[in-house]
């Protein structure tokens, strides 16, 4: 039985089919990357989950409907996510960024909140705990007190994928986590998800494009091309599809051809 | 910035929270000190002007929440002090309501009214929603002015002092301290705010509403809580401006005022709350300022019409200025000094 499943799920923009009757689910405890060439509709499918997009079909989380429900009450429910492009507050430091994830655990009236009253007080100094654990967990202390907006890229994805976390989600989208790291950067990423799946024990949907790292950490891969689900199943069996070969290994060589020109660039050496 | 040292776990934050805070407080109570003890050297021309900048202060304050925290703009400021002031005023007269009243239905009315136009803000953005609460700024005026038409107070409703626990409020002292505290007050309570699930709310759907609300905060609502805390708060300014005046009349609240308020948060600084303040200090000097040079300045003729046109110019000049060469405005002035003179491992960037 799946945590989170998705049934038929369709999604037209106009005349354009974004999403054609995808089917997936994912159980707690699994870590079930969504791969796909560019425009596959794998960020789609997060944003239909989110609640940003409205398709037709079926989602559920533990036998809820998702379908028509608000983003902000979806996320109430424990979905958290990460985005392609991090979509920090550029003007608040990381401790504060990751503070805005606690919000519906903050359970402070306004007028305690304006009065400051000592309520609001031990509040704040709980939640703050949290977020220096998740600071102090991925590395991040000694940046959490420099505005994010003036941080590299690859920081901020970190903060970004830390920021998910400080919510305590009971299921987590990571859209593209990896993208604009450094070679050591995703190694430290590929052993802070693998390490979340195994402490949190939740169900975790991850757009990926780096297969060294989906073959290494993933449980189960789904794939899709142009809206469509055209494999699911253990990585070593999928990425030997000769469907999936076809449709998708062409970008992935694209995709690592471009990974060995940067790398060498910034580490000197050929990546692992 | 210290939390490298987690040997004693989760009392880091709260021991490196009270150091930082005890360094800050010097610099906060040296700042009251100094305010308690300026009226012992101040000519009441003076206290005048310190006056009007607490009273503008509550008001930038409420902007800037609005605007520089959250994100929302507003050209409807001189409307809601339009709607506090007659509300005070029309319920003193009307009813010979004490402070105790009026204020608190002051606060309510703004409230009210922010809330009705805070609703399309749901829809619009930018230059798009300031016009639609430009309607409220006319809607407010036309209101004042038809009920003084009505009711024969063609040149504005009078005002006797404010009577607070047997003490009338009269004085340039009496009124110095009283708004003194109540700038403060406010200022604690925005600040409060802005460190807590509110602030952090209003930051993060300033800077994108579709993460924000990804992250569960419901953008609609919190749009719609600022719209309503930061009106009442305005509307407040507003009767205090009339009280202290004796006197409200629509011809105070002129669209060039919302101007004004909005020149106070970008001169101050977008974003922050010092900043909101400095605005006040700074804007509310400028006519005296403009007055002063051309009164130095030989051969100009000196009446009212020519000191007004020239603020007028001063301030577009300033904002342009200030826009220009200093977006982070006074506040970023402020900020680079104090690096200047602070040790590197001294500087610390929570607002």
């Amino acid at each position: 039985m799946y945590d989170l499943e998705l049934k038929d799920v369709e999604l037209h923009f106009g005349g354009l089919v974004v999403l054609n009757r995808v089917s997936l689910g994912v159980r707690s405890g699994e870590l079930l990357a969504l791969i796909g060439p560019n425009g596959a509709g794998k960020t789609s499918i997060f944003n239909c989950i989110s609640g940003l997009y409205r398709p037709s079909g079926q989602i559920h989380f533990l036998g809820t409907s998702l379908i028509g429900k608000k983003p902000s009450a979806i996320a109430e429910m424990g979905i958290g996510r990460t985005f392609q492009h991090a979509e920090l507050i550029p003007r608040m430091n990381a401790r504060e960024n990751l503070f805005v994830a606690r919000h519906n655990h903050l359970k402070a009236t306004l007028a305690e909140q304006w009065f400051r009253l000592p309520s609001a007080r031990r509040e704040e100094a709980e939640h703050l705990a949290v977020v220096n654990d998740v600071l102090e967990m991925l590395s991040l202390t000694h940046l959490a007190h420099l505005p994010v907006g003036g941080l590299p890229f690859g920081i901020q994805k970190i903060i970004g994928f830390g920021r998910a976390l400080v919510a305590e989600p009971k299921v987590l989208l990571m859209d593209e986590p990896s993208a604009g790291l450094t070679q050591e950067e995703r190694e430290e990423l590929a052993y802070h998800i693998d390490a979340a799946k195994k402490q949190l024990g939740i169900p975790m949907l991850w757009i990926e494009h780096d297969m060294e790292m989906v073959a290494a950490i993933a449980d189960r891969i789904h794939v899709l091309d142009y809206g469509r689900s055209i494999g699911d199943g253990p990585p070593d069996e999928v990425l030997d599809n000769p469907e999936v070969v076809r449709a998708y290994l062409g970008t992935t060589q694209l995709t690592q051809a471009g990974a060995d020109v940067t790398a060498p660039r910034e580490e000197g050496v050929t990546p692992v | 910035m210290s939390n490298i040292e987690t040997g004693i776990g989760k009392m880091t934050p709260a021991t490196t929270r009270r150091k930082r805070l005890s360094q800050n407080q010097v610099a906060w109570i040296g700042l009251i000190v100094l305010l308690v003890l300026l009226p012992t050297s101040a000519t009441p021309f003076h206290l005048d002007i310190a006056s009007q900048i607490f009273i503008a202060g509550i008001g930038a304050l409420a902007l800037m929440v609005l605007t520089g925290i959250a994100g929302q703009i507003s050209l409807g400021h001189s409307g809601l002090m339009a709607a506090g002031a007659f509300t005070t005023g029309i319920l003193y007269k009307e009813a010979g309501a004490g402070i105790w009243i009026t204020l608190p239905a002051s606060v309510v009315a703004g409230a009210v009214i922010g809330l009705i136009f805070g609703l399309p803000s749901l829809r619009l953005r930018g230059i798009y929603l300031a016009m639609s609460t430009l309607a409220l700024h006319f809607l407010v005026i036309y209101l004042g002015g038809e009920y003084e038409f009505a009711s024969g107070a063609s040149t504005g409703i009078f005002l006797d002092p404010p009577v607070v626990f047997g003490f009338e409020i009269y004085d340039g002292y009496a009124w110095y301290y009283v708004l003194l505290a109540l700038v403060a007050g406010t200022y604690w309570g925005c600040r409060n705010l802005l460190n807590s699930k509110t602030g952090r709310a209003w930051e993060a759907l300033h800077a994108n509403e579709t993460a924000a609300e990804a992250l569960g905060v419901q953008v609609a609502n919190y749009k719609l809580l600022a719209f309503v805390i930061t009106s009442g708060i305005a509307s407040f300014s507003g009767a205090l401006f009339a009280y202290y005046q004796n006197f409200v009349s629509v011809e105070a609240f002129t669209l060039f005022l919302s101007i004004q308020y909005i020149a106070m948060i970008i001169i101050g600084g977008m974003g922050s709350l010092p900043g909101a303040l400095l605005g006040a200090v700074f804007v509310t000097l400028v006519p005296y300022f403009v007055e002063w040079l051309m009164e130095a300045v030989p051969y100009i003729g000196l009446d009212i019409t020519t000191v007004s046109s020239a603020s007028y110019a001063a301030f577009g000049l300033l904002m342009i200025l200030f826009l220009v060469f200093e977006p982070s405005g006074l506040t970023g002035i402020w900020k680079r000094l104090v690096g200047q003179f602070a040790s590197p491992s001294k500087r610390e960037d929570t607002p």
